[in-house]
């Protein structure tokens, strides 16, 4: 049963690595603007081949 | 042409989705109402991204009498374009652009597909809510100049003022630290709780692996609260160590709500770690965690703001960013000196005190002084900064810096400097003084007691009187219930500037208005001929005649018959200032004017005419009021007491004056009269909501006790203030100032309920009963009842008040 204490202290790392990624995600200013990404994911890719320039 | 007005009044343009009222240019079968919005077409088209009236039909932006040509020649100019980017270097630059008109996903598209449409654009991207676009490009390839043009021709002008020069970069580590203290303590408080369920399912210790365990979670906890209390709760403990430090040394007599709060915490921290360590018995970690997790929420919702929408400008964003100096190209405008010869064509700012040097000017002054009426000034003459150039380039020489003009001194009145927040105290903060020495006193009491009846528990109980006396329901309750209605009066296009805003609200017992530009709509007046009939040609041929003078009451009453336009040529022009008009159109000798220029009886307001020598009626020119400023006004006036400061002359006195006691109305008044209007009421001990909209109220909004700024349009530029109020919600007013009292006492009223459950707490504490297992359960759940029944009961009234 003292697989409980490996367990539980793997458990921690792993939401521990989710806890640093939250720590990059707000230095990196991704909750500074949380609605335009919202719309800009609405925009479609697939006109892009017809542009002349690309 | 005119029959074709008639038959396509109902043909919206293509782009812009307005009537196409003049004229309508036809491109493959598609209709548009002016050139600027056909260029606009066929520049997308050109460059395949017509995906932008895909996304949005008529999304446009429209460009009707819009003229930029040579307006932004200064961008040319390497120290103003230093100013104004964030970064260069040979071959990339960054600059921020700040544009209003940004509207919709089409916007977000187009924009952020610029690169498309200008070679050179290496990348930008929009911040919708903030209406930024952030733009990278190449600055051999393409300048700012033409960036910024192609932009304006697109429809999308970017704002430059004097203050896009004021490199302040937006701070964001506030926010970011909040944010940080919430994901560590959510984070501690999940794994807290999850390692604290054997406890509560009653491990049995009897049992050596089981006791083990219970070791190792206890452990385990320990360290995991570790950071809850020294990352999560710091600012709370730094707060209540300064607050005692402040009260130390005789600076104030408040004690901050931190205290009480810190001392829960504290209580919290250290009685669980003297269990742990000394007991290994579980402490209050899961009560700990969960209660630094409330209170950061609610620290953040406090924080919360429309970030979109500013609250604190001053001159800067009034100014042009550059001005014209004479035959040496541009300057900023911040740097011009005395002696400096300025250009300033029609339409533009005048950006410091000077000299006029040409013969003479036409200055609008009404954004500075309320005062309607342009004034005519000659050669050698002193004007003002602030006022507004009307008809040709005239060349000035500068005679004070800017920030030294007697527009811009306003802003050194002490009324600018110190900060608003301290008029007010957190409501919280008034409670707290009580609750630190009630719940110390209760502490002590229960030690006392116990004391003598059964010194084991003298420790116990009263640490458990310090954790349960915490105010954390006390302190939540304000943050949800302002948050909530902040929200709700948002809805409503009243936008407060923070949550203390609406405690101010709440206590407002005199309200001072502006007039022209509040009470009324903008500078346009209403026009309307009176006391005869008017053939359409005469109307045609006065409309000839008014249209040959800048005079404002002309002006008017040339906009007011351009459909009567014909094209008509008056000859032997003659303007008597102040007084009138005259002139021949074909046959006819037309004159206008006042009573006195044409020896008739009359009133002022009123334009009379007068054909061939023979009086025909008169125009009468009237402030247009707002729709529903009688209703507002007459019931604002049961409960406060109404004044009025404008910066106009009298003449619509009679109209207001039903509304207002006689020695309320006050005219004529200049930006530091209004300001020091204020301060006299509030000398004489009242609290006075100021509403405005221009310059000329700056002072005035900064020294209220609530500013409330009215706006056409929120998105733009109002003065510093507290309130921005869309112009169309002027009539409820009413409504939004009792619904702040509606939402302060529904604070009051969660701050029993809080103080209910904290005597039965302490109750529960000071007997000794509370065990780890209580306290998880009673504190969370007393927290959350309050904030339920602060937010739930601020949005029944708020359905009550028709605010939703």
């Amino acid at each position: 049963m003292s697989v409980i204490i490996f367990l539980v202290i793997v458990a921690l790392l792993i939401a521990g690595g989710f806890l640093a990624s939250f720590f990059w995600a707000t230095k990196d200013g991704q909750f500074d603007d949380t609605y335009t990404p919202s719309v800009r994911i609405l925009f479609d890719d697939e006109k892009k081949d017809t542009l002349p320039s690309e | 042409m005119n029959s074709l007005v008639e038959e396509n009044i109902s043909v919206k343009c293509y782009h812009c989705d307005s009537p196409c009222e003049e004229e309508v240019i036809t491109l493959e079968d598609k209709p548009f109402c002016c050139t600027g919005c056909k260029t606009v077409y066929e520049i997308l088209q050109e460059n395949g991204l017509c995906t932008y009236y895909d996304l949005n039909e008529n999304a446009g932006v429209s460009l009707k009498s819009q003229n930029w040509a040579g307006k932004y020649d200064y961008l040319s100019d390497p120290t103003i374009e230093k100013q104004i980017l964030d970064f260069r270097s040979e071959s990339l630059a960054k600059v921020t652009f700040f544009i209003p008109s940004v509207h919709c996903s089409s916007c977000v598209w187009l924009l952020e597909n610029f690169s498309k449409v200008k070679s050179g654009v290496l990348s930008s991207r929009l911040n919708f809510i903030r209406k930024q676009l952030f733009v990278s490009y190449d600055p051999s390839q393409v300048t700012l100049k033409e960036m910024v043009e192609l932009l304006a021709t697109l429809g999308y002008a970017p704002l430059i003022n004097l203050e896009s020069a004021d490199k302040a970069p937006r701070s964001n580590q506030e926010q970011h630290r909040l944010l940080l203290r919430i994901g560590v303590t959510g984070f501690c408080f999940g794994n807290i709780m999850l390692l604290s369920f054997p406890e509560y399912f009653k491990l049995d210790l009897q049992n050596n692996i089981d006791a083990g365990y219970q070791k190792f979670f206890l452990y385990l906890n320990f360290l995991l609260a570790l950071p809850v209390f020294f990352f999560g709760a710091s600012d709370f403990l730094k707060g209540a160590w300064l607050s005692l430090k402040e009260n130390w040394k005789g600076t104030t007599r408040i004690l901050s709500v931190d205290i009480p709060i810190a001392m829960g915490i504290s209580a919290l921290f250290i009685r669980s770690t003297y269990e742990t360590l000394f007991n290994q018995t579980s402490g209050y970690w899961d009560s700990l965690a969960g209660l630094v997790l409330f209170l950061l929420v609610g620290k953040w919702l406090q924080q919360v703001t429309y970030n979109y929408l500013s609250f604190e400008h001053d001159y800067k964003s009034y100014f042009p960013l550059a001005v014209r100096i004479k035959e040496s190209g541009f300057k900023n405008v911040a740097d011009l000196a005395p002696l400096d010869v300025i250009e300033i064509h029609h339409q533009e700012l005048i950006p410091a005190d000077s000299r006029l040097l040409s013969d003479h000017a036409l200055v609008d002054y009404s954004f500075v002084t309320g005062e309607s009426a342009s004034v005519e000034i000659k050669q050698g003459d002193h004007v003002f900064a602030g006022g507004r150039q009307l008809g040709s380039k005239i060349d000035l020489q500068v005679q004070k810096a800017v920030s030294k003009s007697y527009l811009t001194e306003l802003w050194n009145n002490e009324a600018f400097r110190k900060d608003k927040a301290s008029k007010t105290s957190n409501f919280a903060n008034l409670f707290s003084r009580y609750f630190t020495y009630a719940a110390i006193g209760l502490a002590a009491a229960s030690a006392l007691y116990w004391h003598f009846h059964n010194p084991d528990l003298v420790w116990v109980s009263a640490t458990a009187v310090l954790m349960v006396a915490c105010p954390c329901a006390l302190t939540l309750a304000m943050p949800f219930a302002m948050n909530t209605a902040m929200a709700l009066l948002g809805k409503n296009r009243f936008f407060v500037k923070n949550q203390n805003v609406i405690q101010l609200l709440s206590e407002v017992d005199t309200i001072a208005f502006d007039k022209t530009g509040t009470l009324t709509e903008g500078q346009a007046g209403r026009v309307k001929f009176c006391d005869g009939i008017l053939s359409d040609e005469e109307k045609s041929r006065i409309q000839a005649v008014a249209a040959t003078s800048v005079h404002p009451l002309s002006k008017l009453i040339a906009g007011y018959l351009r459909h009567y336009s014909s094209g008509e040529m008056p000859t032997g022009f003659r303007e008597i200032k102040g007084q009138g008009i005259e002139a021949r159109v074909d046959t006819q000798f037309i004159r206008l004017g006042s009573a006195e220029f044409l020896n008739l009886p009359g009133t002022s307001g009123q334009v009379l005419v007068e054909i061939d020598g023979t009086y025909r009626g008169y125009f009468s020119v009237q402030s247009k009021f707002r729709s529903g400023w009688e209703t507002v006004l007459k019931k604002l006036s049961v409960s406060h007491l109404l004044a009025l400061v404008s910066g106009d002359n009298d003449r619509d006195k009679k109209l207001v004056s039903p509304y207002f006691k006689e020695g309320n109305m006050h005219f004529g008044m200049k930006p530091q009269d209004k300001l020091n209007f204020i301060k006299n009421s509030q000398a004489a001990g009242r609290k006075t909501l100021m509403i405005g909209d221009g310059l000329n109220d700056a002072g005035a909004l900064r020294q209220a006790h609530v500013g409330v700024a009215l706006s056409e349009d929120v998105n733009a530029f109002s003065p510093a203030c507290d309130v921005i109020l869309d112009a169309k919600e002027f009539h409820r007013i009413d409504d939004f100032i009792g619904f702040s009292r509606i939402a302060m006492n529904v604070v009051i009223a969660a701050f029993a309920l809080s103080i209910l459950y904290n005597f039965v707490g302490i109750g529960l504490a000071a007997t000794g009963h509370l065990s780890p297992l209580y306290a998880a359960v009673f504190m969370p759940l007393s927290s959350m009842s309050v904030v339920l029944f602060a937010v739930g009961c601020t949005w029944l009234f708020a359905k009550l008040k028709n605010l939703i």
